[in-house]
């Protein structure tokens, strides 16, 4: 068969110039050529034989597979010649990506070889797929990006907009393109927005970050975030201009709302403020005034003193001056700086307290068993925590049980940003189900005690949790309470 | 012994304090004689007259904080910038118990203490000891 000789002559020279092999299945003698090529893409020796079976065992991916044996047998049947893509496992065990060209050869309408051509395109076929990759995910991005993404010419002409764009607008794409940055930008922000692309364009700034205002296609207002960055070709001109955009207008809303309620809040909380130095100030005056007369008024009057009202004048005025000052008392709470804080050691500030009502302490019989750390330090105001431990402890005492002797137990525990102070007591304890919310409100007392005045666990907690710290309690009617405070470090 | 006052001087808006301090004086026997301003402003152009022509000057000056036209504070500012010979011995009597008034009064030397309000009969004894 001389003409197929050259021919496969003629094949070799081109072929290893592009990595592409001969072969040729011979049906009648069932023998199969293999040029050298075809060999080294199959990674096999040099005097390899392939056998009729053996061409096929190279595609090892299913897909391949099929595909080669259906080319083959079409050709065979049909006469049909093929050109396909295919993947390969060489003999080492690579995958790589080949050509395979196959022809058939009639002789009186019977198909009795066919030959064709084998190429490596693995490392065109790979540069080609990651570069497919590469394109569905750029324009996966494109598309599914909820940053609204436009594209447009030197004159800012909108040549491309994604669906995320469209969506913050409000228009179709279509629409979009009809119209100019001009038409939706707020006419505010459209200077700004010129000035900003005319230094990107004349390359005097990068990119072009600012935050602006758009229409809606219904009117409404929309805050968005905007970079604008300049696409320019290989010889620096700038040809196309990138913006990608995010919508802000939930954030500013809520921005807004909460500034607006930061307004109301410190606007009340300055009128309550003056409210309540008013109230203090102007109410000690007359109460004042009022003692004052009533004394003068005994002076000079003595024979009053035998009327039963004046006792209870005196009393009424008594009253309203103790509780002008429990209001000064919940006023001064709130007026507490920052460089009255002291670094102050809890366990002598606890001893204190304890000389303090010593005298109570043996009246009533109470065990103290106080286990502190002599090393704790808090952060807190002087008279604050003196005023704090000297409620609490007096506290303990004050709502004892009529049936057992006092025994107050006082711990503390060093955590991580504070100082637990524990003051547990045996005492008549407090229905807290019923209680609680009402517990550290002010005049609220849920004893029938003598003394109770219900303004000390109220000024107690707002002593506290105006040096940063807080109040917890724990209590069981006729077990006792516990009150952990927790003091910063 | 009882410590006598010639003059007195009340510097208040509320009559009625005035009524009672001039009332709780004279009851105690200290003082008879009183020179009443109903704001800082009065006090300071009858004060500043007396000082020019170097007549009697009050023992004793009670001065309230609040007060319209010129207040406590302001009353203070002006009268010590005038040369006096003798230190006023000033008690600030107020309502106000702000931390803020009380620092505010440790600043003036002419001030001699700072009561709250109301002063009884013990409160004045305790005041005409101090100066």
């Amino acid at each position: 068969m001389p003409h197929t000789r050259a021919y496969r002559e003629l094949l070799e020279k081109t072929a290893s110039y592009a990595k592409m092999g001969s072969w040729e299945v011979d049906l009648e003698n069932e023998t199969v050529y293999w040029s050298d090529v075809t060999k080294l893409i199959h990674e096999v020796e040099p005097d390899f034989e392939c056998g009729l079976q053996d061409g096929i065992n190279f595609f090892q991916d299913p897909i391949s597979r099929d595909k080669i044996t259906q080319c083959f047998q079409n050709a065979v049947a049909n006469n049909e010649e093929y050109d396909v893509k295919l993947l390969l496992t060489t003999a080492k065990g690579r995958e790589i990506w080949v050509r395979a060209i196959g022809m058939p050869v009639i002789e009186n309408g019977k198909c009795i070889r066919v030959y064709g051509l084998f190429q490596d395109i693995d490392v065109e076929e790979r540069k080609q797929s990651e570069l497919n990759r590469q394109l569905q995910f750029t324009n996966d991005v494109f598309l599914n990006s909820s940053i609204g993404i436009v594209i447009s010419d030197n004159k800012a002409n909108i040549l491309k907009v994604n669906q995320g764009f469209c969506d913050i607008l409000g228009y179709s794409e279509e629409e979009i393109r009809s119209i100019t940055f001009r038409d939706f930008t707020h006419p505010d922000d459209l200077e700004e927005s010129i000035i900003g692309f005319q230094k990107l364009k004349e390359g005097e700034i990068k990119t072009f970050t600012t935050e602006k205002r758009y229409k809606h296609k219904q009117g409404k207002t929309i805050y968005v975030h905007l970079v604008l960055t300049v696409i320019r070709d290989k010889d620096n001109t700038p040809i196309q201009y990138l913006g990608q955009v995010i919508d802000l207008t939930k954030e500013h809303e809520s921005k807004e709302k909460l500034k607006s309620y930061l307004n109301v809040t410190t606007d009340q909380n300055q009128r309550l403020l003056n409210f309540a130095h008013i109230v203090s100030h102007n109410l000690r005056s007359h109460s004042g005034n009022l003692k004052m007369l009533l004394e003068l008024m005994n002076l000079e009057h003595k024979e009053l003193l035998d009327n039963e009202l004046m006792p209870l004048f005196g009393q009424a005025i008594e009253g309203l001056g103790e509780t002008i000052n429990h209001l000064n008392e919940v006023v001064l709470v709130h007026s507490s700086d920052k460089k009255n804080f002291k670094n102050l050691n809890l366990s002598q500030y606890i001893d204190k307290t304890l000389e303090s009502i010593y005298a109570t302490i043996k009246a009533e019989k109470v065990t103290i068993d106080k286990n502190v750390d002599n090393h704790l330090q808090v952060m807190a105001i002087p008279a604050y925590l003196e005023s704090i431990l000297l409620n609490l402890l007096t506290n303990a005492i004050k709502y004892k049980s009529a049936e057992r002797d006092p025994y107050i137990k006082i711990l503390t525990k060093n955590l991580e940003n504070f100082i637990s102070l524990q003051i547990i007591d045996n005492g008549l304890g407090i229905d807290l189900k019923e209680n609680k919310s009402k517990l550290f409100g002010m005049y609220k007392t849920f004893h029938q005690h003598k003394d109770s005045r219900g303004i000390g666990l109220f000024i107690t907690k707002n002593q506290i949790e105006s040096m940063g710290g807080r109040i917890e309690v724990e209590s069981e009617v006729d077990k006792g309470s516990t009150f952990k405070v927790y003091f910063k470090k | 012994m009882k410590k006598k006052i010639n003059l007195a001087c009340i510097i208040d808006d509320d009559p009625i304090f005035v009524f009672g301090t001039k009332k709780l004086l004279e009851y105690t026997g200290h003082c008879d004689t009183f020179l009443i301003f109903k704001n800082g402003q009065e006090a300071y152009n009858h004060l500043s007259t007396i000082l020019k022509k170097k007549a009697t000057l009050p023992d004793i000056i009670f001065l309230d904080i609040n007060m319209p036209v010129m207040d406590g504070w302001q009353f203070l500012e002006k009268i010590t910038q005038i040369d006096i010979p003798n230190q006023l011995k000033i008690f600030v009597v107020t309502s106000s118990e702000t931390p803020e008034d009380r620092q505010k009064a440790k600043k003036f030397s002419s001030i001699k203490n700072y009561v709250i309000k109301p002063i009884s009969i013990s409160g004045i004894k305790e005041i005409i000891d101090q100066i």
